[in-house]
């Protein structure tokens, strides 16, 4: 089957990102799609000025490809892990480049870190930037003051980020955690049914009955502004269209991975490029040549769809992330990351500046434009305070 | 060692608020405190063992035969059926703490609001334990932060950023940022004794002595000779 079907949600509303994009047209549709969906496209396009993503389309402007359909990819997921940090060290060997991981302290850029420290040679480390918060440090301290503090260059991402100039960006290959929640299952706020009764992962998601109960059953159903979009949105469009594909998706589970999924192709390139550009200035061409694609790679992607079926590997006992958590362990003997760590969003603590927008905070799998800036001031107060002064102070 | 009932010496209000982390995965309370900040303290110290979520409960002031103290808050949980939080940073840092009005006595003469749990598992006790003894340092040794992210500020010295000097003595401020980051790394209450240990000899006592406050510089040197006597 040809990739078409993964870019499912450009094909239900064509043209969305593309050349003919009718943004303005669209915009109520596609902020009621991101109420439905938060990995989709449109938090980024509030309070952003839309041109950023008009006449664009983020496949061709990232050159991000998406895999075939396939349910027997035999690699592992410590294989691809550990292929993607050998890869990645390679192109900055050759490009004599440092490598600027943005480390939130969760799982996934975690994951990140701990790939790029196994594979390392001896002067690596020299290259490797890792821009982090103080709320990094909050959650995963063990790891911050093990592997990083003093032994390799730290930047605060409150305070260096959002000063970012194209040059600046160009200096070196970016690297994240993002999206790797759609990898995995997507958001889960989706899963929270599957995790607590595993017999949803064989009812099928033809069965519109039980699939309406599942949706339900989300914590996004209970939103009331929600409810009705969620329901005729998924059961109605989404249902046909994945019914005109060729795949085997077939459980109720499965359905909504691939829901998810479906977001995957814009989540990375289009929440960050956006707030790149928006609030740094940077082009699409400065992206697409210094951002190192780490979750975005086919071979993940082949990953999560032959085990879109195996919740045995993507979960553990009521618990998920699994081959990731296991990845760390592996390397950092820490009990607490194989046995416990649990999701707490961190991604979104990477915080970007962006005057007079207000704050936005991306995640991996929604993008929160933060308009109330008291939910933010008790991390970022002295930030905002001492990066004002600096600036105050140095013009 | 280490024992703080998680009330102030002495109240005489109807009711008390006392603050209180939850952990979800032992489902249990692990932690009260009266001062806000020493609870938001030890909730980001412990933040590396266990996400704690932050309750404040109204306690009678006239005390029940069964009342939630530090001696037992691992026996309480949230009432069956009543939500359980999702662990998320946004609503462990940032939504307002959630109320549970424990005043009322039920016909036990136990303290109503939460429920007490049969049993209680040695893991969670230990986990109890290790918060007790980082309140116990953030209650009388390290009370000049005032909030919980003053004290991440100061650990986490990502490159010249965090350094504040200007407020306190370089020294000072880095023996206090040491002591926190061994409660924040260790993963015993033996392994935090040994490296107070080695910090105290690593630090020079007597400059310290001059910049530091004495009387909290006391209250750890006679908890160093204790440990050193009884090892």
């Amino acid at each position: 089957m040809a990739t078409k079907f993964i870019n499912n949600f450009l094909i239900t509303h064509p043209g969305l990102l593309g050349a003919n994009t009718k943004i303005n047209k669209n915009l109520d549709l596609l902020q009621r799609m991101s109420v439905v969906g938060r990995g989709s496209v449109l938090e980024p396009l509030r309070g952003h000025n839309s041109t950023a993503i008009k006449n664009t389309n983020c496949h061709e402007m990232f050159g991000y490809k998406i895999a075939d359909w396939t349910s027997d990819f035999s690699m592992t997921w410590a294989e691809i892990t550990d292929l993607k940090a050998q890869e990645l060290w390679s192109q900055s060997r050759a490009l004599n480049r440092p490598v600027l991981l943005r480390w939130s302290g969760g799982i996934d850029s975690t994951l990140v870190l701990i790939a790029l420290l196994k594979h390392a040679r001896a002067d690596d480390l020299d290259r490797l930037v890792v821009a982090t918060t103080k709320s990094g440090v909050w959650e995963s301290s063990h790891i911050y003051f093990t592997y990083l503090a003093n032994k390799v260059k730290t930047l605060d991402f409150d305070h260096c980020i959002p000063s970012f100039t194209t040059d600046t960006f160009a200096n070196f290959i970016h690297v994240s955690g993002s999206p790797c929640d759609q990898l995995m299952i997507g958001m889960v706020a989706m899963s929270e049914p599957a995790l607590q009764d595993p017999s949803w992962f064989n009812i099928s998601w033809k069965n519109t009955v039980k699939l309406q109960e599942y949706l339900g059953l989300t914590s996004l159903h209970d939103r009331k502004q929600t409810k009705d979009i969620l329901l005729n949105y998924i059961t109605k469009i989404l249902c046909d269209n994945i019914e005109s594909l060729d795949t085997d998706i077939h459980s109720i589970h499965q359905f909504v991975w691939w829901f998810n999924f479906n977001f995957f192709s814009v989540a990375q390139g289009v929440h960050e490029y956006t707030h790149w550009h928006a609030d740094n200035g940077i082009p699409a061409s400065a992206w697409k040549n210094h951002v190192f694609p780490w979750f975005y790679d086919t071979r993940y992607q082949k990953w999560a769809m032959t085990n879109s079926s195996r919740p045995d590997i993507v979960f553990g006992k009521n618990d998920w992330k699994v081959p990731l958590k296991q990845y760390i362990y592996d390397y950092v003997q820490d009990p607490y990351w194989l046995e416990y760590k649990p999701k707490i969003g961190s991604h979104g603590r990477t915080t970007w500046k962006a005057p007079n927008k207000g704050w936005f905070a991306i995640t991996n799998d929604e993008t929160v434009n933060i308009h109330d800036l008291s939910r933010c001031r008790l991390i970022l107060e002295d930030s905002i305070n001492d990066s004002y002064s600096k600036q105050s102070s140095a013009q | 060692m280490f024992t703080h009932s998680g009330y102030p010496r002495s109240f005489t209000v109807q009711k008390y608020r006392l603050y209180a982390l939850f952990d979800p995965r032992h489902d249990c309370f692990i932690y009260v405190n009266h001062n806000l900040s020493v609870a938001r303290s030890v909730q980001a110290l412990m933040s590396s063992k266990a996400p704690l979520w932050l309750y404040e409960l109204w306690v009678p002031a006239t005390t029940p035969k069964t009342t939630i103290d530090n001696n037992n808050c691992d026996s309480w949980t949230l009432p069956i059926g009543a939500p359980r939080p999702e662990i998320t940073f946004f609503q462990l840092h940032f939504e307002d703490i959630k109320i549970i009005d424990c005043t009322e006595i039920n016909s036990l003469g136990q303290m109503a609001g939460l429920d007490l749990k049969d049993n209680v598992s040695e893991e969670s006790k230990l986990l109890k334990d290790y918060a007790i003894m980082v309140g116990w340092f953030c209650q009388y040794l390290c009370t000049i932060e005032s909030t919980a992210d003053d004290m991440i500020s100061r650990v986490a010295i990502l490159d010249k950023v965090y350094q504040k000097t200007d407020i306190f003595d370089a020294d000072v401020y880095l023996f206090i940022s040491e002591i926190y980051k061994i409660l924040m790394l260790s993963l015993t209450e033996q392994e935090v004794k040994q490296k107070i240990i080695v910090l105290m000899l690593k630090f020079d006592s007597i400059v310290l002595v001059n910049k530091f406050s004495k009387q909290r510089l006391n209250f750890l040197k006679i908890l160093v000779d204790q440990w050193q006597q009884s090892s």
